[in-house]
């Protein structure tokens, strides 16, 4: 089944060259092209989500050739984005109307898709660093689409310093390729920190520095958040949504959370690294959300909140692990991966339904429906996703010893539903599109949303917890099974 | 750990400052364009072999080995080329914006833009 | 519009083809020797960008118009997308290289080393087309003026 891993990146980016040769005629063959591309690929994580392996690209042996790797991790990650791509497609094509320029903005939303495809599959941390960057230049242009001075000030900020992070990242990958002359992911995995050491030297935490630098400016993470809620609130809306829930939680957090755990390994300091800006996102993101008036810089803040709960279970994971808790790391893990897909999902859904069609001055019945699920995912409401998620983080800061923090994130995660509730009246958020009713397009896209936050909240239930959070737990925790991918090529080893 | 590494990091840091002090929508790309110079140039050197020829198979090369023994490593050279092209589409892109907010705005200046364009949300 | 010397303008028409048969030269070796479809490519720009700076670009646009210059980037990356899947297909694995038997890796000979050339000649393609249709659209923003309706003129001529 993994033979089927190289598609996942060659039909979206066959499809982002395919629709500019047709610039005019037929007029709607790009929306059925990129809807028929989105569908397959969303057909394709479901086959895949709970296989795992790797794919060899052009039959080159590990550590040699590139290859792609599905495991614990980032099959659910994949699932996730290829579940907001088709919402955010099929929303799209009752939305683009407004915009000039149709099929650029397909090729363009194709080539994103297949940029974060990549990102989640690329099992070498050169080729993820191309891919998070072919995702990411399509973001720049995507989030300026409308044209308009402010989109464009968005994109230009968002742009010149998502540049300046990319070669941070470049520079982590290099400093790594310089001190094990290897980029492969298993390999790197079995040979850092240098064999016989167990406490990683200065330059292997300088690039870690790097890469969590470059990485956590994709995830929007607090000190390096800035451009987020610009982009967010000037992108149209299913562009936003895409944003959020899968270039943020994939070529960012996923990120992220792989170069650390299976590249550098367990170590306390590199925690720490992740469990600082994780703790200072979550308490930041919180505060400054109610002091924003508009809707989706609100929403934003928000997200800048939730990703920092996910790096802050990402980072307790990690110094629990060391310290020897498996319990409790075992308990941040699987709780970090579930707050990300929790997040994703649910803030895509409330960006869509804030520029859902609706009559005039008020919002359809279909944007209050996900927008009800959406907002009450992301504040934690008790039978929800968002709540489980959320609870699970703060019982393994609790258990691993870490009261404080634990009541640091249990304070915030009470304050969500409050400030949301405050706001009651905007979510969902007033409709920015086109006024109407609401095409059939977008409903399927929101319902499609509410369906996965929905199902998403299932997930803790003891038949099907196994299924998604266990291999989730054992892809973050256990670094040996990855560098066992290379097994077949041993003998290759320099 | 040769000095050049050390020149290399600061050429690094140079850019760094650029980007995050100054507010010129030029000079901000070419700090960009500084940090990237530092990054590939790193990379080449990481590749580099005292006295190693070119990593390209001529006819004088017999023996593999020999060959591998003395060839620089091709491998960051790759590296270098493919993050070049991602440099040039990222640079195109940015000037191409940035001239686009020229024509609005009439200014380079990338607070008085974001000040403009917050008013005009309003 | 400001005046170009007769000079230069007499010497990069004399210049540009032999830049672009270079061009093809590094793209079509590119399997055997230093070179390939990204720096050909580039060089198969710059005769046409050469054409640009010494002549204006309406000439340049004439020379190689915007949109078959859109279908060449086009062109050239679903052709390497192509082989990809046609070695998927062929030879068990996307991007396996499924002509290497019938054009064996014979060091030093032209028609050697299976897909490689066809990659090279669909990379040079699609980065010839690509630059410059990155410079002629920078070049169009730059005199200002609406960029789409520049465009829009350069199509129609």
């Amino acid at each position: 089944m993994t033979a089927l891993l190289p598609l996942m990146v060659a039909l979206p980016l066959g499809a982002a060259f395919v629709l500019p040769l047709f610039p005019r005629r037929p007029r709607r063959a790009g929306d059925l092209l990129a809807g028929l591309i989105s569908g397959v690929l969303l057909v394709l994580a479901v086959i895949l989500s709970g296989r795992f392996g790797i794919y060899e690209i052009g039959g080159w042996r590990m550590p040699m050739g590139i290859n792609l790797a599905l495991d614990g991790l980032s099959a659910p990650v994949l699932l996730l984005a290829a579940a907001v791509g088709l919402a955010a497609v099929l929303f799209s094509s009752a939305y683009l109307d407004t915009y000039a320029g149709r099929n650029r903005y397909w090729a363009l939303l194709m080539l994103m898709t297949a940029g974060i495809n990549g990102t989640i599959l690329s099992g070498d941390i050169f080729n993820r660093f191309v891919f998070v960057e072919i995702a990411v230049i399509s973001s720049y242009i995507l989030v300026g689409f409308s044209g308009r001075g402010r989109a464009l000030a968005a994109a230009i900020r968002y742009g010149l310093l998502g540049a300046g992070a990319a070669n941070f990242t470049l520079l982590g990958v290099a400093v790594l390729y310089a001190l094990h002359g290897t980029v492969n992911v298993a390999h790197l995995a079995g040979s850092v920190p240098a064999a016989g050491t167990s406490v990683p030297g200065p330059e292997i935490l300088f690039a870690a520095l790097l890469m969590v630098i470059g990485f956590g400016y994709k995830s929007a993470a607090a000190p390096l958040h800035v451009w987020q809620p610009d982009a967010l609130a000037a992108a149209p809306a299913p562009v936003a949504a895409f944003l959020a829930g899968a270039l943020i939680p994939a070529a960012g957090v996923y990120a992220l959370a792989r170069t650390l755990f299976t590249v550098f390994g367990h170590a306390e300091a590199l925690g720490w690294m992740l469990l600082f800006p994780g703790l200072l996102s979550m308490l930041f993101g919180a505060l400054t959300a109610p002091r924003r008036k508009d809707p989706r810089a609100f929403l934003s803040y928000q997200g800048i909140s939730q990703v920092g709960y996910v790096l802050t279970g990402l980072g307790a994971a990690m110094v629990l692990a060391v310290r020897g808790e498996e319990r409790a790391a075992g308990l941040a893990a699987a709780g970090a991966v579930f707050h990300l897909l929790n997040y994703g999902g649910a803030a895509a859904l409330l960006f869509l339904a804030g520029g859902a069609a609706a009559p005039p001055g008020k919002p359809s019945r279909w944007s209050r429906l996900a927008g009800m699920a959406g907002a009450g995912s992301i504040a934690g409401i008790p039978p929800l996703g968002g709540f489980s998620s959320k609870l699970m983080i703060v019982a393994a800061l609790w258990l691993g010893g870490f009261p404080l923090l634990a009541a640091a994130a249990a304070v915030t995660a009470v304050l969500a539903p409050v400030s949301f509730y405050r706001r009651r009246d905007e979510f969902p958020p007033p409709p920015a599109g086109p006024a109407g009713r609401t095409p059939p397009a977008m409903a399927a896209g929101l319902i499609l949303l509410t369906t996965l936050v929905l199902g998403l909240s299932l997930a803790p239930l003891p038949g099907l917890r196994g299924r998604l959070l266990g291999p989730a737990r054992a892809a973050v925790l256990d670094r040996e099974a990855y560098a066992a991918y290379l097994e077949p090529g041993e003998e290759e080893r320099p | 750990m040769s000095p050049v590494y050390l020149l290399v990091f600061v050429l690094f840091l140079v850019g760094v400052f650029g980007l995050l002090t100054r507010r010129n929508l030029v000079k901000l790309i070419i700090s960009v364009a500084v940090i990237e110079a530092a990054v590939n140039l790193f990379l080449v050197l990481a590749g580099y072999r005292r006295e190693g020829i070119a990593p390209i198979m001529t006819e004088q090369h017999h023996r593999a080995e020999e060959f591998a023994a003395r060839a620089v490593d091709p491998f960051p050279q790759a590296m270098v080329l493919t993050s070049i092209v991602i440099g040039l589409s990222l640079l195109a892109l940015l000037v191409g914006i940035s001239l686009r907010l020229y024509h609005i705005y009439g200014t380079y200046d990338l607070s008085e833009i974001r000040k403009a364009a917050r008013e005009e949300d309003r | 519009m400001m005046t170009r010397s007769l000079i230069v303008q007499r010497i990069s028409r004399w210049l540009a083809p032999f830049i672009f048969i270079y061009g093809l030269q590094v793209i079509l070796y590119g399997h055997l020797s230093p070179g390939g479809g990204f720096p050909g490519g580039v060089i198969l720009a710059s005769a046409f960008i050469l054409i640009l700076i010494s002549r204006g670009k309406e000439e340049a646009g004439r020379r190689l118009p915007l949109s078959r210059a859109g279908r060449f980037d086009n062109t050239g990356a679903l052709v390497f997308l192509a082989v990809g899947l046609l070695g998927f297909v062929l030879g068990g694995s996307f991007l396996a290289n499924f002509l290497q038997r019938l054009f064996p890796g014979r060091p030093f000979s032209l028609l050697s080393s299976g897909t490689i050339p066809v990659n090279n000649l669909a990379i040079g393609l699609k980065i010839w087309g690509g630059i410059f249709l990155a410079v002629l659209f920078l070049s169009v923003l730059r005199v200002g003026g609406d960029p789409d309706r520049g465009l829009k003129t350069m199509e129609e001529e």
